[in-house]
């Protein structure tokens, strides 16, 4: 799967969202999370999430808190917001329907 | 011998001086960084290579910055895109450039008071008030001279301010 890169932007932040709706999370993991999702395919240059996942935090989507890693380290963890969980929603109909789109116009058995 | 606290915080101190990049922003970057130095050397790796691995797949300090650069407002951005350096020159030049202004403001101010008092002394030479006339134009002169001084105080303020703001106050 090599995804150009403006799919890959705009699919970030679905994932990100969709993660974080199933367990508060944070940078590192969500990163191991989307690598494992796409069995290694898809990679992100692991720098890049940080300022993504800080304009969702400014728009509202996601807060963030401090709490610690198992080694005691400071950790940044983010959780989810209901804004943040309406878009989510909205955000996979829209995926959702781009797909049924593309299938309809290409036909199953040309894919 | 390879320190890899002293290595890890060589690498982050080339991002500690973009003003991009906050505090809280570096600790979670280093919580990032020592994450997968953990998850490699779990992995058999030596500190040194998870270090060098770390670090490659967290990407360029560059590029980096310019990520971070992208959540912050118009003015910060622009003056970004300038040498920090250059645009703080532009702005302290900006600042002598007003002192100057207002000080050539405040000559001129004192001449013309200057000659508003002779000529009101020639004018009431000779008539009973004619002190206190000019004791009072005495004490407007000052009284203007202190506004002026304080509009040079309040312009001197602002431009600290806008280099405060920008992050320019560190030289």
């Amino acid at each position: 799967m090599d995804l150009p890169k403006d799919m890959v932007a705009a699919s970030a932040t679905p994932l990100i969202l969709a993660i974080l709706n199933n367990a508060d999370s944070y940078g590192y993991d969500i990163i191991a999370q989307v690598k494992g999702l796409s069995d290694g395919e898809m990679q992100w240059a692991d720098g890049m999430l940080y300022p993504i996942m800080h304009r969702l935090e400014k728009k509202e989507l996601i807060t963030s808190y401090w709490g610690q890693s198992e080694t005691g380290r400071k950790r940044k963890y983010y959780q989810i917001t209901s804004i943040g969980q309406e878009s989510l929603i909205s955000l996979t109909n829209n995926w959702r329907k781009l797909n049924d789109m593309l299938q309809n116009l290409v036909g199953e058995n040309n894919v | 011998m390879f320190d890899l606290n002293e290595q890890v915080n060589q690498w982050f101190n080339t991002l500690k001086n973009a003003r991009a990049i906050d505090e809280q922003n570096i600790d979670e970057l280093k919580d990032h960084l020592f994450s997968e130095i953990e998850a490699q050397i779990a992995l058999g790796k030596s500190q040194e290579e998870a270090f060098f691995i770390a670090t490659a797949l967290l990407g360029d300090q560059q590029q980096l910055k310019q990520e971070f650069i992208k959540n912050k407002q118009k003015l910060f951005k622009l003056c970004q895109q300038q040498e920090d350096a250059s645009f703080d020159e532009l702005l302290l030049k900006q600042e002598e450039k007003q002192q100057k202004g207002l000080s050539k403001m405040l000559i001129g101010n004192a001449i013309i008071w200057a000659s508003a008092m002779i000529g009101t002394a020639l004018l009431v030479k000779g008539h009973d008030n004619s002190q206190s006339i000019t004791m009072l134009l005495v004490a407007l002169w000052f009284a203007s001279t202190y506004l002026f001084g304080d509009m040079k105080k309040v312009a001197k303020a602002e431009c600290q301010y806008f280099r405060k703001v920008l992050g320019f106050q560190k030289t």
